[in-house]
């Protein structure tokens, strides 16, 4: 019986390969036009006003995923279809947009199957649209660079000579954290970032100043801390954890920012470094 | 030399657009002694923005600034959380014994939580950009206004009737 299974196992592929190749020849014989609805928006064309502009798109000629679509549509149906991309495999963030009313990556989001539906895709909710899906980020990073997203030291070790020590519990903490792309998904899904985005910092910038603030290697924590103690910055989260459920990394703003509640409130304390961060100096 | 041109000739485009913008700008700085006080220093505005763009190939061309309100806001924080805890403890309390400390602190502790809230609402809701500089401080007023006559009446109604614990355990008993 064994041997029987083990040779199941061998052709199975086989056996698969097989049966899809009559299938595919099937389903392609019959187009699978799915429609897509999607936000245009040119301030130098003749159309002042934003509009949305519908396109079919042939599934079975064409990748799974919705970025897949998006370059079909530029390649073959209308080249002047403007978004960004860069790494196509949701690495890079360049990519984020609102699909059937949800943020994430066109280049990690499959395309739903069901052709009767129209997908509509829109730029990055409450943000500046400069054409098309291209949303203006500059106010999100400089957000980013208000947070100081980088090591912070008060000695005055000369860098780059040795190395700063850092437990394994300590590196385990910044897990889930510093795996951030900054594709703005969370913070434009956020009502409160849509109220008071000038004030408020957001999910995505919220949690890198946590991952900064909690980096055993670093001393400026107090300063960092001060800077969040406002009743906008970070006060303004209300739980409402669209930030988390939205991520397309899997990561956790929510917690992020209910972290640094805890540590602005003192409910929560910076725990000491597992190993001196300078012993490699002395 | 064949690479040289043909990096020369790459940028070509860059240096020209270059040459004209700062050609207009020097145009603009020609013609301010004309202006008044204020388009002056509008002008100039614009052309250290425009320098800055060109300077740091930044995309906006607004200076985006961030704000801050200036308020400590981590006491009220931890004061709203820690009452927020206690209510869950003191609302049953003061249906188990009603007495006028009990029923007092509930005034106090439910109005509050209250507040706070009505308080985030106004300022979510009601921002200046998008209902004017007028309405934002009216709410404002007008959400102290109904919990401060809130917490009011419930103390009167706490030291002139029956009191909050008891007429909770009123309406429990209530028959038909």
């Amino acid at each position: 019986m064994a041997k029987e299974l083990q040779l199941f196992k061998v052709c199975k592929n086989t056996f698969g390969q097989i049966r899809s190749f009559h299938k595919t020849a099937a389903v392609l014989s019959a187009p699978k036009l799915k429609k897509f609805a999607i936000y245009r928006y040119d301030p130098e064309g003749t159309e002042k006003k934003p509009y949305v502009k519908e396109y079919s798109v042939d599934l079975n000629t064409c990748g799974p995923m919705v970025l897949d679509a998006l370059f079909k549509i530029k390649n073959e149906v209308d080249p002047t279809l403007t978004f960004r991309r860069s790494c196509r495999e949701g690495i890079c963030g360049s990519c984020a947009m609102n699909m059937n009313g949800l943020n994430s990556l066109a280049c990690i989001t499959k395309i739903d199957d069901d052709v009767n539906k129209t997908m509509k895709i829109y730029p990055l909710p409450h943000m500046y649209v400069v054409k098309d899906l291209v949303p203006d980020m500059s106010h999100f990073y400089n957000q980013y660079t208000s947070i100081k997203p980088y090591l912070q030291r008060d000695d005055q070790i000369e860098t780059g000579v040795q190395q700063y020590l850092q437990s394994t519990d300590d590196r385990d903490k910044l897990d889930g954290l510093y795996e951030c792309i900054l594709c703005a998904c969370c913070s434009t899904s956020c009502p409160s970032y849509w109220w008071n985005g000038d004030k408020y910092l957001g999910p995505a910038v919220l949690m890198q100043a946590y991952r900064w603030i909690i980096d055993s290697r670093d001393t400026a924590t107090e300063e960092r801390l001060d800077r969040l103690k406002d009743s906008y910055s970070a006060f303004r989260c209300h739980t409402i954890m669209n930030c988390t459920r939205t991520c397309p990394k899997g990561l956790n703003p929510g917690r992020a920012i209910a972290e640094v509640k805890k540590l602005l409130a003192g409910f929560a304390q910076k725990e000491a470094p597992g190993l001196d961060t300078t012993g490699l100096h002395k | 030399m064949s690479m040289a041109l043909s990096v020369l000739l790459r940028n070509a485009n860059r240096t020209q657009s270059y040459f004209l913008l700062s050609k207009s700008l020097s145009v603009a700085d020609k013609n301010i002694s004309s202006l008044s006080a204020i388009a002056k220093s509008r002008i100039s505005l614009f052309n250290n923005v425009n320098k800055l763009v060109l300077n740091k190939n930044h995309i906006s061309i607004l200076p985006a600034v961030r704000h801050m309100s200036g308020v400590d806001h981590r006491t009220l924080w931890k004061v709203e959380r820690v009452l927020s805890a206690g209510l869950v403890v003191l609302l049953p309390a003061c249906i188990a014994f009603p007495c006028e400390m009990l029923d007092n602190l509930t005034a106090i502790a439910v109005v509050s939580h209250f507040h706070w809230g009505l308080v985030a609402i106004v300022q979510d809701y009601l921002r200046p950009v998008v209902v004017g500089r007028f309405i934002p401080p009216v709410a404002m007023a007008l959400a102290y206004m109904i919990t401060g006559s809130t917490l009011a009446g419930l103390i009167f109604f706490n030291y002139t009737d029956i009191g909050i614990g008891q007429f909770i355990r009123q309406v429990w008993s209530l028959k038909e």
